[in-house]
């Protein structure tokens, strides 16, 4: 169970292919929500994805998780299929992930569910003693910090704002210790300054060795804080390449980007 | 208080057999699992008992155990055929499973005494024996509802899907369930079985089910604490409420109808919900003066939910 | 052996009539009500009280027990199902408690039913309809069976034609498929939702009185017993579809009526929930069920 305490971000070699996917579709009977996606995550990169509403990202990213089975393609860690690979599997291997809603269980204060985040990691001792005493484990702390919800620790999902529900989402997530972060529109429903607080921590974060996938909506964000771009139109990969370059291209525009995105890459 | 005791003896035992029972229905339903097959452990537990009991004369221990064994691994089978059911048709699986053991009982011969069931299974199980078994029930379940073990029983329940994204075995965690609701459910039928010395089908039939799920739904079925005040009500009740003599199964329906529709919580629920409120009134005052009023008003409610055990428990610092 | 084949469908016809309302109130509105059993019971114990004092004719008694029926089963919808599916945050919340909220509700006609007549069997001595048995030759069938008979595959069929044709009964249908774009459409779901639980009450009404005609006398818990039997029905042929209850209804009657003959009878009640168990592990769709009600 415990097997993979040593996944603690160890900054491999920047660059290196972390995980791929290989013609990745996900069809529902006759809808193509993904159809024949290739991506390649590198570490210590941001890889974004770009594209309109029911563009098909949320369910590249659960596909990619194994949370939705694949209709045709594979999936690669480190070189490796996990295409067969149990979906709950995937946490012990480093890969965590946020949801397009606020999923925080309603009957946990913040701090346990940020907690839940990194139970999979608990030894089995620790698990015994938490019956006894109360103990709040050293990457939940960090988690708690970086993402500055300390303030909320005690309260209950039903009583923060949907800004800082976010964040504990973004918590609960880090407090796995990833080596691989996956967020599914971490920012949506938040305001700029916000916003930019959560783009400068996935920096921070990016700059500490972690590998992260982005699905987001706010453009400028992502041309800000990603290292790649890949874009997608009904399910199809449309364009891919550095943000600045793929935000111009005109495919890209005409299927998601008013003009006024011109400028924000120029600038 | 002894005078007291001997009077009630079979209303304690009562007590306690029935909370292990609502147990083996409240645990699955703290997984999020709809199953009723604690009903089927119950007849299991209750049957092998006697025929063990009655043929080999084996020791209490030895006749429950087994059927507690027996039910755990009834218990793992089922979980396994019904993976792909869930919510309704859970239940109603389930519940099938269950009535269709008190059929085979009617059928099962001499060996189950058909129809009569079996009588004379002397043991020399006592109200000790069975209180302790069940605090030490309690106390395990108590354990599983803290700290991570609670936190990722409560995430299989609410949210399947984000359970896995956390790397919890959510099918695991349910066969697990069907395990322990299995041997829960035997060790209430046996223990029945050997203080009442008889078993008959009419013993394990759907009123069972309806019993069960009465004492957790009005009790609270998200914790130990919600079955134990449930099965408190619900065995003393009767004798509370002579009063309204042959009214008493109206009175049972109505407030049973009316914790569903209006206390989905149940009791527990309510006391954690006033606990919340309280506690988020102490906050909201402004640090100083006022706050020191608001502490003894907030200490009290804490220390009963602690006492309970219930999930809030854990949540303070 | 014609005659067992005459008893296995009026059996048949018996369930059919009781679940057919609990198939349609589980396939549209999603409420599988568990006190739909001790509805059937009470309408036909209201019409005893009142054939008790007053010798009344079987029409009359069939309208007594239909409309009892349908007022219980509204009762039932509005003092809970409808305040659970307001209140309850999400639909398994909701499934549970109207599976709780039905099962206490159930008990309440039953204690009211058996306090009156001490357990004791009811049965309508007291009004002016006589059970009369025509012999065909080959099989005898008694006046009862076919007014059961035609009652029961008349309104199944009746009601399938109404959520074919009519539009009530395509609104309700779209219910049972999507609430959210039948809402948006301007589908009044209340007054569908009540209509529903109305015709399934009447209908289980109609079921107890024939069930009282058909066996003499019937006891305060028979309803219990037949609910399940229903499930099992509505499991068979599959939730929501009406030729799946008289499928289902059939054949569950037909093995039952064969083990009964075949065999000393105490199998019998295993009939029913070996079918479910079965067929939810096999088949949860039923054998003639629609794929988008599985609410698995």
């Amino acid at each position: 169970m415990t097997t993979s305490q040593d996944t603690a971000p160890t900054s491999p070699a920047t660059g290196t292919t972390v995980l791929q996917t290989i013609d990745v579709a996900v069809h529902y009977g006759g809808i193509k929500a993904v159809d024949g996606i290739d991506l390649v995550l590198e570490s210590g990169r941001i890889l974004g994805i770009l594209g309109p509403n029911g563009s098909g990202k949320s369910t590249l990213l659960g596909a990619v998780t194994r949370l939705v089975p694949l209709t045709r393609g594979r999936v690669l860690l480190d070189g490796e299929d996990y295409g067969r690979t149990p979906p709950a599997r995937l946490a012990h291997r480093g890969i965590a992930r946020t949801f397009q809603t606020v999923r925080l269980l309603p009957d946990l204060t913040v701090r346990e569910n940020i907690q839940l985040g990194s139970d999979l990691k608990l030894p089995r001792a620790a698990r015994w003693r938490e019956l006894v005493r109360r103990a709040v484990p050293e990457p939940v702390t960090e988690a708690i910090e970086r993402t500055g919800v300390g303030d909320v620790l005690d309260l209950f999902p039903g009583e923060l704002s949907y800004g800082t529900a976010r964040r504990v989402e973004i918590a609960r997530a880090l407090a796995s210790r990833p080596r691989v972060l996956m967020l599914d529109e971490p920012t949506a429903g938040m305001n700029q300054p916000e916003r930019l607080e959560v783009a400068g921590l996935l920096r921070r974060l990016r700059d500490e060795g972690l590998t992260q996938l982005l699905v987001e909506h706010d453009v400028q964000m992502m041309v800000d804080t990603c290292d790649r771009l890949l874009a997608m139109n009904q399910g199809r990969h449309v364009a891919e390449g550095a943000p600045a370059d793929v935000v111009r291209d005109p495919t890209v525009q005409e299927a998601y980007l008013g003009k006024r995105w011109n400028r924000a890459a120029d600038r | 208080m002894n005078q007291w005791y001997l009077s009630h003896e079979i209303l304690i035992q009562g007590t306690f057999i029935s909370l292990l029972l609502a147990l083996s229905i409240q645990v699955p339903l703290r997984a999020g699992v709809f199953s009723f097959a604690g009903i089927g452990s119950y007849a299991i537990g209750a049957y092998t008992a006697a025929i063990l009991t009655i043929r080999e004369q084996v020791a209490p221990v030895v006749a429950i155990g087994a059927g507690v064994l027996i039910a755990a691994a009834a218990g793992y089978l089922l979980a396994l055929l019904v993976a792909r059911l869930s919510g309704l048709y859970l239940g109603m699986a389930t519940i099938a499973f269950s009535l269709f053991l008190g059929v085979l009982a009617t059928n099962g011969g001499d060996l189950t005494g058909g129809a009569t069931g079996l009588f004379g299974a002397l043991s020399t199980l006592t109200t000790a024996h069975v209180i302790t078994i069940t605090v030490l029930v309690l106390v395990a379940l108590a354990a599983s509802e803290r700290g991570s073990f609670g936190r990722r029983v409560d995430a299989v329940r609410e949210d399947p899907q984000l359970a896995v994204s956390m790397g919890i075995d959510v099918n695991r965690v349910r066969r697990r369930v069907f395990v322990i609701s299995g041997a829960l459910g035997a060790c209430a039928g046996g223990m029945n079985t050997l203080l009442r010395t008889t078993v008959s089908p009419e013993t394990v039939g759907f009123h069972l089910v309806v019993t069960a799920l009465t004492m957790i739904i009005v009790g609270g079925a998200l914790s130990w604490a919600g079955a134990a005040i449930g099965a408190v009500i619900f065995t003393w009740l009767p004798s509370v409420l002579q009063f309204v003599g042959e009214w008493q199964l109206l009175v049972y329906g109505i407030v049973v109808a009316i914790a569903a529709v209006y206390v989905p919580n149940g009791l527990l629920g309510l006391l954690q919900e006033g606990w919340r409120r309280l506690r988020r009134r102490g906050r909201r005052l402004p640090a100083g003066g006022a706050s020191v009023a608001a502490a003894p008003v907030a200490e009290d409610p804490e220390e009963k939910l602690a006492a309970l055990g219930g999930p809030t428990a854990e949540a303070r610092s | 052996m014609a005659q067992d084949v005459l008893n296995a469908l009026t059996l048949g016809s018996l369930y059919l009539l009781f679940a057919l309302g609990m198939s349609l109130a589980w396939g549209t509105i999603g409420i599988l009500n568990f006190a739909h059993g001790s509805i059937l019971m009470f309408s036909a114990f209201s019409a005893y009280l009142v054939v008790r004092e007053v010798a009344l004719s079987m029409p009359v008694l069939l309208l007594i027990g239909a409309a009892v029926g349908a007022v219980l089963s509204l009762l039932v919808q509005v003092l809970a199902f409808e305040p659970i599916q307001r209140r309850a945050k999400d639909h398994r919340q909701a499934e549970l408690q109207i599976l709780v909220g039905g099962i206490g509700i159930a008990i309440i006609p039953l204690a009211i039913a058996q306090h009156i007549t001490s357990s004791v069997p009811f049965g309508y001595s007291g009004g002016t309809f006589r059970v009369d048995t025509y012999d065909l030759g080959f099989v005898r069938i008694s006046n009862v069976q076919i007014v059961t008979l035609v009652a029961a595959f008349g309104l199944a069929a009746a009601i399938g034609w109404w959520l074919k044709a009519a539009r009530p009964g395509l609104a309700l249908r779209g219910i049972g498929v999507d609430p959210e774009v039948s809402s948006l459409m301007g589908v009044d779901r209340r007054r569908l939702a009540l209509l529903t639980m109305a015709v399934a009450g009447a209908l289980a009404g109609l079921a107890g009185v024939l069930l009282t005609y058909y066996l003499g006398s019937i006891a305060p818990e028979t309803g219990d017993a037949f609910l399940l039997k229903a499930f099992a029905a509505i499991i068979l042929g599959g939730v929501g579809s009406i030729a799946g209850v008289v499928l289902g209804a059939v054949i569950l009657a037909g093995i039952e009526t064969f083990v009964l003959v075949t065999t000393s009878g105490t199998w019998a009640p295993a009939i029913a929930f070996g079918v479910i168990f079965l067929m939810l592990l096999v088949r949860p769709n039923g054998l003639l069920g629609r794929q988008e009600v599985r609410r698995t």
